[in-house]
């Protein structure tokens, strides 16, 4: 029999992802009303107390978005991210084919670090005015860098949001995510770009004298460029070894933003205007839902199910968990794909779950291009295709869309049989 | 409910007219290194000239200005060019 609590919960649950779906309220503010009910009731209830209400949150979680977020607003302001796409372009020397495979690393790439929306609109602002200036239709780069975008930064800790929920949740560090999932990403990147040069390659235009430029040209503050890379490759060093220091990525995050505001000479006010605010109180909100629910014990009451449903072997589990995580984040935020599977994982009565962890770090990455309304990434993309004068219907869209994230699914599932050895 | 809608129709167009504004700025960034340089100056009305506001303000749509004024840029480039040319001589 379910009690009326966890009913109760799980209409909060539901009513906060169809406010954040329908885009009834913003982000933030349906995750922020979930929170408010759910502690409302859950202390009613006395499901918890406050004070284990609080620890619901997760606050390196959040340190670590805020300082990577830090980091990376230095370095975009600097104009590095520009000089590259920049480059990106000039080398094609004017070959539309070469454009498209260039544009499609760059937009994966620069996502590795870029927010997904960030991206799309330096990616698509770079392809859109070379498209114009040599008379190419910008359709097939701007949905291309939309697909490429959702997938690059899926095997790093830093990647994505998901990703650091997951990572934190798993205890999977930087390294380890490189060590199981970059392997996997660079397949994934080979195979993607080709389908969908494949099914664009006849829409790319022909080989055109392309402007010459400099694409040192965009950069306003060389000092500031130089500055912000030596402190973005440190990050990146520092993270390859902060496991060895006994200290979390969190500390390492803010110790670099905290290095980038004080010799970058970039106003912190204007930093900090930038950050990703919605997505933090989105998090924070959604952490007092999803710690709600676990105290009623349906969470637990999914990993037996997943775990009958499997028969407890690891491959079931594995493949369950990519899928349905992949499916489900078609839909829904894949922040909120990854915070409520974790407890789910987590509850799981398998010894190694690292194939598993894996598999929903996979599965919330990969599911977030497969329609217009999957992600805020091709969103973006359409209405910068929009402003281009070119409409994209919902059904062209999802038709690549669904072709790509099936193939990347598939992919996934052999590369994961093989590297976990599971056949 | 009609007034909820209005809501997020007026919120969901603010949010994407702010992110194509944004869209516009970077493709303008990118435009001034990729495209065709391009220089924007103003122009105040000559001192005494204040009556004549009306023609004033059409010479900014008049396709002769315009020519004219490509014509003295193309001059004053001429004039750098030479100089430059003498310098090196």
């Amino acid at each position: 029999m379910i009690e009326a609590s966890t009913i109760v919960f799980v209409l909060i649950y539901m009513l906060t992802i169809l406010l954040a779906a329908t885009e009834m309220t913003a982000l933030s503010v349906s995750a922020l009303i979930g929170a408010l009910l759910s502690l409302w009731f859950g202390l009613n209830y006395n499901l918890f107390t406050y004070n284990e209400a609080l620890a619901f949150v997760d606050i390196k979680l959040l340190a670590l978005i805020l300082g990577v977020s830090i980091v990376v607003e230095v370095a975009e302001r600097s104009g590095l991210f520009h000089v590259l796409a920049l480059y990106a372009i000039k080398l094609t020397g004017g070959s539309p084919h070469r454009l498209f495979f260039s544009m499609c690393f760059t937009a994966a790439a620069v996502s590795l670090f870029l927010s997904d929306t960030t991206a799309i609109l330096l990616i698509a602002a770079a392809t859109g005015t070379i498209a114009r200036i040599m008379k190419y239709n910008p359709k097939p780069y701007f949905v291309s860098a939309a697909i490429m975008i959702n997938l690059g930064g899926s095997s790093t800790l830093i990647g994505s949001v998901g990703n650091m929920i997951i990572g934190f949740s798993s205890g999977l560090s930087f390294t380890d995510f490189i060590q199981y999932l970059t392997p996997c990403e660079i397949l994934l990147w080979l195979l993607t770009s080709l389908a969908l040069y494949l099914y664009y390659r006849d829409q790319l235009g022909e080989k055109k004298e392309p402007p010459t430029y400099n694409p040192w040209e965009v950069v306003r503050d060389r000092g500031l460029l130089y500055k912000s890379t030596i402190i973005l490759i440190l990050f990146i060093l520092l993270l390859l070894q902060y496991d060895k220091w006994n200290i979390g990525p969190e500390a390492v995050a803010l110790g670099c933003a905290v290095l980038a505001l004080a010799v970058s000479g970039v106003d912190p006010a204007e930093v900090f205007r930038r950050v990703d605010w919605e997505t933090i109180f989105f998090i924070a909100g959604f952490f007092f839902i999803v710690g709600s629910i676990e105290k009623t014990g349906i969470l637990a009451a999914a990993s037996k199910g997943i775990f009958d449903l499997a028969r407890g072997e690891l491959l079931t589990a594995m493949v369950l968990t990519l899928w349905s995580s992949g499916v489900v984040s078609t839909v829904v935020s894949n922040i909120a794909v990854a915070l409520t599977f974790v407890p789910i994982i987590q509850g799981l009565q398998i010894i190694d779950k690292t194939p598993i962890w894996s598999a929903l770090v996979l599965g919330t990455n990969l599911g977030g291009a497969a329609t217009p309304l999957s992600g805020a990434v091709c969103v973006m993309a359409i209405g910068a295709l929009k402003r281009e004068g070119i409409k994209l219907s919902f059904h062209e869209f999802t038709k690549i869309g669904f072709i790509t994230t099936f193939i990347q699914l598939i992919v996934s599932t052999l590369y994961l049989i093989i590297r976990f050895g599971l056949w | 409910m009609v007034i909820l809608e209005m809501t997020k129709l007026r919120d969901l167009l603010t949010k994407k007219r702010q992110r194509m504004e944004q869209y516009d700025e970077e493709c303008r960034e990118f435009e001034k290194v990729m495209g065709k340089p391009k220089i924007e100056i103003t122009v105040e009305i000559p001192e005494g000239m204040e009556d004549m506001r009306e023609e004033f303000m059409n010479l900014e749509g008049e396709q002769r200005f315009k020519e004219e004024v490509e014509e003295l840029v193309k001059k004053r480039l001429r004039e750098s060019q030479k100089k430059k040319r003498n310098k090196a001589t």
